[in-house]
């Protein structure tokens, strides 16, 4: 699949929030750090995380035949490393301590995890893993954002007391999942080729 | 409100909303359901029996790193069995089984789950709160995972290490396919999760 393509399948067709499930209800407004740090924390900690589970397990696990303890490995080597790197960049000033913050927050999750687990498992070159890691993190950015847009409209309407907070939200995502049912890799191969 | 001895803990899944995103995708069948709940259950209950272990040897700076690994370390190890028992499902969850790792009930216990609910912060209170949150979540993915399956295929395939591989067809055809996407999944765990608010505040229960 062409660069295009991958960056489509991994933010729409195998959108990690809709699709795959991972990460959780988002709560950017409550963390208060904004929009862009959070979408610039998401992609850098995506693409850091399956950057170093790529490396580890195809570099070093798999010549070695090791690599069902890829988790392992990954989870004792590289998350202290990236954590360390958030804490740093949370120390600093401004922008950058904003994105470390967010970032900080994200390293240990399903969202980092999962599309590291899935990138470095489905036989793409590093520089293809780095794109479709980045990809994913943009698409549970804009799931996000689009659930928050609707978590402001919820507010003002009248919803039935057991739904309000997080059932409506749980259906409203279920209810956007559905209407990207229609977008999956067979679309994509069709709209940029192989 | 009522007040018994025994603290009130709610459900992991419908009143925590611990796990509701990863169940919502992948727990689409009974197999898948038992398969992802019993794991998540075990996971967290060995995660509970090591922590006071971890905390009398480890130092402060390690115990994170070192408790996210033995929680790596028995999601690895559940894979493996199922991957020997229930081979067909094993590869049908993919990366949901490493993933148990952090998933929210791991991450859940590692924090302290509901331990803050006791009055009397005791070993063995607190391994009862855990069990009693495991087999909640556990009970609740097996019930998803079937309900799904049921009305989504209208079928219930018992994974072959426990019914012997038993095929139960309840309709001919699928009745209500999209509960098995995960849109339908977010959307029976949303009603699911109103419903237990509806039952609780019936019950006069209050969510901690």
């Amino acid at each position: 699949m062409s660069y295009v393509g991958i960056v489509l399948f991994s933010a729409f067709a195998a959108n990690a929030m809709l699709v795959y499930g991972f990460g959780r209800l988002p709560r950017f407004r409550a963390t208060g750090s904004g929009w862009l740090p959070q979408l610039i924390a998401l992609v850098i900690v995506n693409m850091l995380g399956s950057t170093l589970f790529w490396a580890i397990r195809n570099l070093v696990l798999v010549p070695l035949g090791l690599a069902s303890l890829d988790l392992f490995i990954f989870v004792l080597a590289a998350i202290p490393a990236m954590k360390s790197l958030m804490r740093v960049a949370s120390g600093g000033k401004g922008f950058l301590a904003r994105i470390g913050v967010a970032g900080d927050e994200l390293v240990v999750g399903t969202l980092s995890f999962g599309v590291a687990l899935l990138v470095s498992r489905s036989g793409y070159r590093m520089l293809e893993a780095l794109v479709a890691s980045a990809a994913s993190g943009f698409g549970y950015w804009l799931a996000a954002v689009v659930l928050e847009r609707i978590r402001d409209r919820l507010e003002l309407s009248d919803v039935p007391t057991p739904f309000r907070g997080a059932p409506i939200m749980i259906v409203s995502t279920g209810l956007i999942a559905m209407a990207l049912m229609g977008v999956d890799a067979l679309f994509v191969k069709n709209l940029v080729g192989q | 409100m009522k007040t018994g001895k025994d603290p009130f803990v709610p459900n992991p899944i419908l009143g925590g909303l611990v796990g509701v995103f990863p169940l919502a995708a992948a727990a689409y069948s009974l197999a898948n359901g038992l398969v992802l709940g019993l794991g998540a259950a075990l996971c967290s209950i060995a995660l509970a029996s090591l922590m006071p272990a971890l905390r009398a040897i480890a130092p402060d700076r390690l115990r994170a790193p070192l408790s996210l690994g033995i929680s790596a370390a028995l999601a690895l190890l559940y894979s493996d069995l199922i991957a020997l028992v229930a081979p067909v499902t094993g590869i049908g969850l993919g990366v949901y089984l490493p993933l148990l790792a952090v998933n929210s009930m791991s991450m859940h216990i590692l924090r302290g789950g509901h331990t803050p609910l006791l009055k009397e912060d005791s070993a063995t209170s607190r391994m009862i709160i855990v069990l009693r949150e495991a087999m909640g979540f556990f009970l609740v993915a097996l019930l998803i995972g079937a309900v799904r399956e049921a009305a989504g295929f209208g079928t219930l395939v018992f994974p072959a290490v426990f019914a012997n591989g038993a095929r139960l067809v309840l309709t001919k055809g699928a009745p209500l396919l999209l509960l098995a996407s995960p849109a339908g999944g977010f959307i029976l765990i949303g009603c699911s999760v109103a419903l237990y608010r509806v039952i609780l505040r019936k019950a006069a229960r209050r969510i901690p």
